[in-house]
C-alpha cells in the first residue's frame, strides 16, 4: 500500500481531518448485508427511451419478427437473437408505467427513484449503493459510469459520485504521475498539501467532501486494481464476442471491475430517442445492444457471477405505437420495459402486459419506485430506509417503493 | 446606451403569487401592489437594516466581516468569474480610502470582464452545455454579450429573446443581417413544450412543465395552463434559410419566423394536444387578442410593468448568485409551496429593480454592497437555510470560473487549457447546480496530473513561474508572488517560513513547482470562499 491518505498514516494533522476520517467510516459500511443476493449491480442504460414493442414486447403485425426464447412466454424482437439464448435467465417487466414523458424528467426519476422536486437534490441509484454497501476506503471507486452521461449525488456529497470512464478503451484519464513526478516527490506535494488543507479553517462539509475525493483519487492512482481498466489484457475472442463498439468495450469492462469489487456500474447506450427513422435506428441499436449484453450474460454465469451479479437494462420511458410522419415514434411515459437478471432475480419470465398496441399496461403495471424497492432488495439496501438530508429533511432510499417478490428467486 | 427609464410613475410590482393563499387569476392588476416605486432607489443600508432586523429575530449572531483580501478575491470571482490578477490584490490592499470596496465593485461593473463572465452565465443558462446542431453558439454569445456590455434593460433583452426572428447564422450566400437570440428558438425548434417550460421557469420562477402530463392535487397549474402558455410557440417555425448548399459541413443558417397559425405539426402526436389549446399567460391573458403573434404578445406579458413574476424571478436568481443562496431555493422555483424566505424584502427588490430601469448592473450593486455579502464564510451558529446569509455561502468554482482563474493565476494559453477541459464537466444540459457536476475523481486527478497542470506549473516563456522567478530577491518574495496570484492573499509568517524550509534542499525549479501545484490543488484557491 503506497497509497497516500489525507487523514491516515502520517498522524492526523487537525480536527478537521480527524473529524473527516470520522464521518467517513460511520457513514457506510463495506460488508454484504445480511439477505441480500446481489453483491454488485450494473446498469445498462438505454439513453433516450427505447421502442419497446420494437425490442421486448414485440407485437404480431409489427414492423419486426418476434422470435422464439429459451423461455417459454417470452418472445424477442427478431434482432435479438443472441439475447434469445438467454431468455431463461432474463425477467422481462413489460409493465413499466410512468407519467413523465420528457426526458430529463424521466431520465431523473429513473436514475434516482424520485420524480423531481426542486427542493432537494435525490441521490442517483449508484450513490445510494456506494454509500450504503460500498466499501469505506475503496481501492476503485464504488460507482463508476462509463460513457456517460450519468446522474449526481445528491445530497449523499461528493464522494459518492460517480467516476467517469469516457472510453472504456483508454485508461483512465490522468491516474499516472506525470513523466517529471516519482512516487517520492509525489508525497512531498501530498505531504505539503495536507498542511496546507489544515491551515485552511473554514469548517465546510463540501471541504471535507472534497478532501475525500481527492483521497479516493490518489488511492485510485496507486492501486494495484488499475489494471482492471485495460480490456487490451482480454482475449480478442472475447473482446470480438462483446462487440467492437463503446458499448460492448463498456460491457466487458463492467463485467472486469464488478469482479474486482466495484458496486456499481452503469454503462450507457445513447441514441435510442427515434422520432424519425425510429426502424432503422432501433434495429441498428438493437446490433450493438445483442452481443453485448448476451456476451456479459454469458460470461457472468460462466465466471459464477451472475447469482451475486444484478444486470439492469433499460431507458427512461417507451415509444408510441403510433408512427409519425417522419418514420418515427414519440416518447410513451405510459408503457414500457425493463429487463432484468442475475442477483437472485428469476429468470426466465415475463411479468406484467401492455395491450396488443402496447399503449396501455394491462396487467401487473410496475411503478418505478417498486422497480427501485427490488432492485435495492437485492442489494440488501432496506428500499423504507430513511435519510436525513442536510438541511434536516428525511428523505428514504426510495419513494415508498415495494419490491417485486415474484420477481425474486 | 443605457436605458434611463428611472420611476415610471405607479410602478407595481403585484404580491400575493410566491406564497400564502390563493392566488386570483384574471387580470393581474387586480391583485395587491406592494408599493408604488419610489422616486429615489435603494440602497444597501436598507437591506442591511432588514437583515439585522431578521437575525436579531431568530437570535442569530451574524459572521465577522469578511477582511480585505477576502472580499476582493470574492467580488472578482462573483462579478467577473475569475481571481483576481496579483498587481490589483495589491493595490486594493494598499489602498487606505474608506470606501475601496465601493469603488472596487463599480470598477468591476465596469470592466469588460463583467460582460464576459455573465455571458458565460447567461449561457450555461439559456443553452447548457450540450448545444443542439445548427445552433449557432457564437452569434448567439455574440448577442447575449451585447446586451450584457451595453448594460441593456433586462426587460428588453428578455424580450427580444423569446420574440426574436430572423436570421440565426451568417448564410453563405448572402450578405443578410443576422439575429444571434433567433438560437435561442432554434435549440428548441423540435420541442416547443420544452422551450414554454423553460421559458416559465427561467423568466417568470414557475415551473408550469410539472403540468405537461396530469394535474398535480398539490399544485396550482394545471395541464390545460401548461396547453395554452405552449400554444403561444406553435405559430413560430425555423426553416433553413438556403436549401442550396446541401452539402455545406457544419452550420447552416435558419430563418425563424413568426406565422399567422400554428404551423402544421405533421402529424405530431406530441404536439396535436397544444394545437387546440388557446395561447394564453400565466394569468390567464389571452394572447391572441392584441392583435400581435402570440409568440410576441407573450414576450411582451412577460415584461409587463406588472407581470408579478418577472422581477422576482430574476432579483431571486441574482440574490443567489451573489448571496449563494435565493430567497427561495433552487433559484427558479418560487411555487407557492416553496415560499421565499424574508418575502418583504424580495418583495421590495423587486419593485426597486422595476423602477431602475431592469438594471442589473445596479441589482448587483446593490447586493454586492450589503453587510450581509461582506461577512466570512464562518457561521458563528446555524448553517444552511435557516442561516438567514448570516455567513457566506462558499460554493466550489464552477467550470468556467475555474478555467478562467486558473488561466489568469498561471498564465497558462487558453486554447491549450480549453481543449482538455471540457469531459470533465459532465453538466446536465437543464441542470442550473454547477455544484453538481459529476464525475469528481475525475477532476482530481485532471487537477493533481493532467497536462493543464503540468502546463500550468512549468517555467517557460509567459507562465507564472517564470515571472515570479525571474523577479530578484529571495525566497519570501516569491512565495508571496504566488501566494497573491493563487490565493489571493499575502502568506502569513508561519506560512513563509513553512515554504522557505519547504524549497531548501531540492532543485529550485522542483521546489517552486511543487509549491505552485499545491497552491492550485488547494480548497482555498478551488472554492470561491
Amino acid at each position: 500500500m503506497s497509497a497516500m491518505h489525507f487523514s491516515r498514516r502520517q498522524g492526523l494533522v487537525g480536527g478537521l481531518a480527524a473529524l473527516m476520517t470520522m464521518a467517513l467510516r460511520a457513514e457506510a459500511g463495506a460488508e454484504p448485508k445480511a439477505g441480500a443476493k446481489a453483491k454488485a449491480c450494473i446498469v445498462l442504460w438505454l439513453n433516450g427511451g427505447p421502442s419497446h414493442v420494437d425490442t421486448f414486447d414485440p407485437k404480431p403485425g409489427g414492423r419486426f419478427k418476434a422470435i422464439k426464447t429459451r423461455a417459454r412466454d417470452l418472445w424477442l424482437a427478431e434482432h435479438l437473437p443472441r439475447l434469445a439464448d438467454h431468455g431463461d435467465k432474463l425477467a422481462v417487466i413489460r409493465s413499466m408505467t410512468s407519467k413523465e414523458g420528457n426526458h430529463d424528467r424521466a431520465r431523473y426519476l429513473m436514475h434516482t427513484g424520485y420524480i423531481p422536486n426542486p427542493t432537494v437534490r435525490h441521490p442517483s441509484f449508484g450513490a445510494w449503493v456506494s454509500r450504503e454497501i460500498g466499501a469505506t476506503s475503496p481501492e476503485l471507486p464504488n460507482f463508476v459510469s462509463i460513457a456517460g452521461p450519468s446522474m449526481g449525488p445528491g445530497f449523499l456529497g461528493l464522494q459518492h459520485g460517480p467516476f467517469i470512464v469516457d472510453d472504456p478503451a483508454k485508461k483512465p484519464a490522468n491516474v499516472e504521475l506525470p513523466a517529471a513526478v516519482d512516487e517520492a516527490r509525489f508525497q512531498r506535494r501530498e505531504g505539503a498539501l495536507r498542511a496546507m488543507e489544515a491551515r485552511f479553517d473554514l469548517d465546510d462539509p463540501q471541504i471535507s467532501g472534497r478532501q475525500a475525493v481527492y483521497e479516493q483519487a490518489t488511492r485510485l492512482m496507486h492501486s494495484p486494481k488499475l489494471a482492471v481498466f485495460d480490456i487490451e489484457q482480454e482475449p480478442e475472442a472475447v473482446r470480438k464476442a462483446y462487440g467492437d463498439t463503446k458499448f460492448g468495450r463498456g460491457c466487458l469492462l463492467a463485467r472486469r471491475l464488478v469482479e474486482s469489487g466495484v458496486k456499481l456500474v452503469e454503462v450507457v447506450l445513447d441514441g435510442w430517442d427515434t422520432h424519425q427513422d425510429n426502424f432503422e435506428r432501433t434495429r441498428k441499436l438493437m446490433g450493438t445492444l445483442d452481443p453485448a449484453l448476451s456476451s456479459l450474460l454469458a460470461e457472468l454465469h460462466a465466471r459464477k457471477l451472475l447469482d451475486s451479479t444484478l444486470v439492469v437494462c433499460m431507458g427512461e420511458f417507451g415509444r408510441t405505437p403510433h408512427i409519425n410522419a417522419k418514420e418515427g415514434r414519440d416518447h410513451h411515459p405510459a408503457a414500457w420495459s425493463a429487463v432484468l437478471a442475475g442477483g437472485g432475480i428469476r429468470g426466465g419470465q415475463v411479468y406484467g402486459k401492455t395491450d396488443n398496441e402496447g399503449a396501455k399496461v394491462v396487467e401487473r403495471p410496475v411503478t418505478v419506485p417498486n422497480l427501485f424497492a427490488t432492485l435495492t432488495t437485492q442489494l440488501g439496501i432496506d428500499p423504507h430506509k430513511m435519510v436525513t438530508s442536510p438541511i434536516g429533511r428525511p428523505i428514504g432510499v426510495t419513494d415508498e417503493g415495494e419490491p417485486i417478490r415474484e420477481l425474486m428467486t | 446606451m443605457k436605458r434611463t427609464g428611472w420611476l415610471v410613475a405607479g410602478v407595481v410590482v403585484a404580491a400575493g403569487c410566491a406564497a400564502s393563499g390563493p392566488v386570483p387569476r384574471g387580470p393581474v392588476a387586480a391583485s395587491k401592489p406592494v408599493e408604488a416605486a419610489r422616486p429615489v432607489l435603494m440602497r444597501p443600508a436598507e437591506i442591511d437594516a432588514r437583515m439585522r432586523a431578521a437575525w436579531k429575530e431568530k437570535g442569530i449572531e451574524p459572521a465577522e466581516r469578511v477582511d480585505d483580501a477576502g472580499f476582493f478575491r470574492r467580488v472578482n470571482l462573483d462579478l467577473t468569474g475569475r481571481v483576481p490578477a496579483a498587481e490589483a490584490v495589491e493595490a486594493f490592499l494598499a489602498d487606505k480610502s474608506a470606501d475601496k470596496r465601493q469603488k472596487a465593485i463599480d470598477a468591476l461593473l465596469a470592466s469588460p470582464d463583467y460582460a464576459e463572465h455573465f455571458t458565460n452565465y447567461w449561457d450555461r443558462v439559456l443553452m447548457g452545455r450540450n448545444v443542439r446542431k445548427n445552433v449557432d453558439h457564437a452569434e448567439f454569445r455574440r448577442w447575449l454579450h451585447e446586451q450584457l456590455e451595453k448594460n441593456v434593460g433586462y426587460d428588453v433583452w428578455v424580450r427580444e429573446l423569446v420574440s426574436a426572428t430572423g436570421l440565426t447564422s451568417a448564410p453563405r450566400m448572402a450578405e443578410q443581417p443576422v439575429n444571434g437570440a433567433a438560437n435561442w428558438y432554434l435549440r428548441y425548434m423540435d420541442n416547443p413544450p420544452d422551450l414554454a417550460g423553460t421559458t416559465s421557469r427561467l423568466f417568470l420562477g414557475v415551473r408550469i412543465q410539472c403540468a405537461q402530463c396530469h394535474d398535480h392535487k398539490t399544485e396550482k397549474w394545471t395541464m390545460s395552463d401548461f396547453q395554452g402558455f405552449t400554444a403561444s410557440f406553435l405559430s413560430t417555425r425555423a426553416r433553413l434559410f438556403y436549401a442550396d448548399d446541401k452539402d455545406k459541413k457544419g452550420l447552416r443558417a435558419y430563418d425563424v419566423e413568426d406565422l399567422d397559425r400554428p404551423r402544421r405539426a405533421a402529424k405530431r402526436m406530441d404536439i396535436a394536444e397544444y394545437k387546440s389549446a388557446a395561447p394564453r399567460a400565466l394569468d390567464g391573458t389571452d394572447l391572441l387578442s392584441g392583435g400581435s403573434k402570440p409568440r410576441t404578445a407573450l414576450a411582451e406579458w412577460i415584461t409587463r410593468k406588472d407581470n408579478p413574476w418577472f422581477a422576482r424571478a430574476i432579483v431571486n436568481r441574482m440574490w443567489g448568485v451573489m448571496l449563494g443562496r435565493g430567497f427561495s431555493e433552487p433559484v427558479d422555483d418560487l411555487r407557492e409551496s416553496n415560499p421565499p424566505a424574508m418575502k418583504d424584502l424580495l418583495d421590495t427588490l423587486a419593485s426597486d429593480f422595476v423602477a431602475s430601469g431592469y438594471d442589473l448592473k445596479h441589482l448587483l450593486r446593490l447586493m454586492a454592497n450589503t453587510e450581509a455579502y461582506q461577512l466570512t464564510a464562518r457561521p458563528r451558529g446555524q448553517r444552511g437555510d435557516g442561516a438567514a446569509w448570516s455567513y457566506y455561502h462558499m460554493e466550489q468554482l464552477g467550470p468556467d470560473e475555474l478555467l478562467d482563474s486558473l488561466i489568469r493565476a498561471t498564465g497558462l494559453p487558453r486554447e491549450k487549457a480549453e481543449r482538455q477541459f471540457s469531459f470533465l464537466f459532465d453538466v446536465d444540459e437543464e441542470d442550473d447546480h454547477d455544484d453538481e457536476f459529476d464525475g469528481t475523481i475525475t477532476q482530481a486527478l485532471w487537477l493533481m496530473n493532467g497536462k493543464v497542470m503540468q502546463r500550468s506549473i512549468q517555467i517557460a516563456p509567459g507562465s507564472a513561474l517564470a515571472q515570479v522567478l525571474s523577479k530578484p530577491g529571495g525566497d519570501e518574495g516569491k512565495i508571496r508572488a504566488l501566494y497573491m496570484r493563487t490565493v489571493s492573499r499575502p502568506p502569513t509568517d508561519e506560512e513563509t517560513t513553512h515554504w522557505v524550509t519547504f524549497l531548501k534542499g531540492q532543485p529550485v525549479r522542483q521546489g517552486y513547482e511543487d509549491l505552485l501545484w499545491v497552491l492550485l490543488n488547494s480548497s482555498e484557491f478551488l472554492f470561491n470562499h
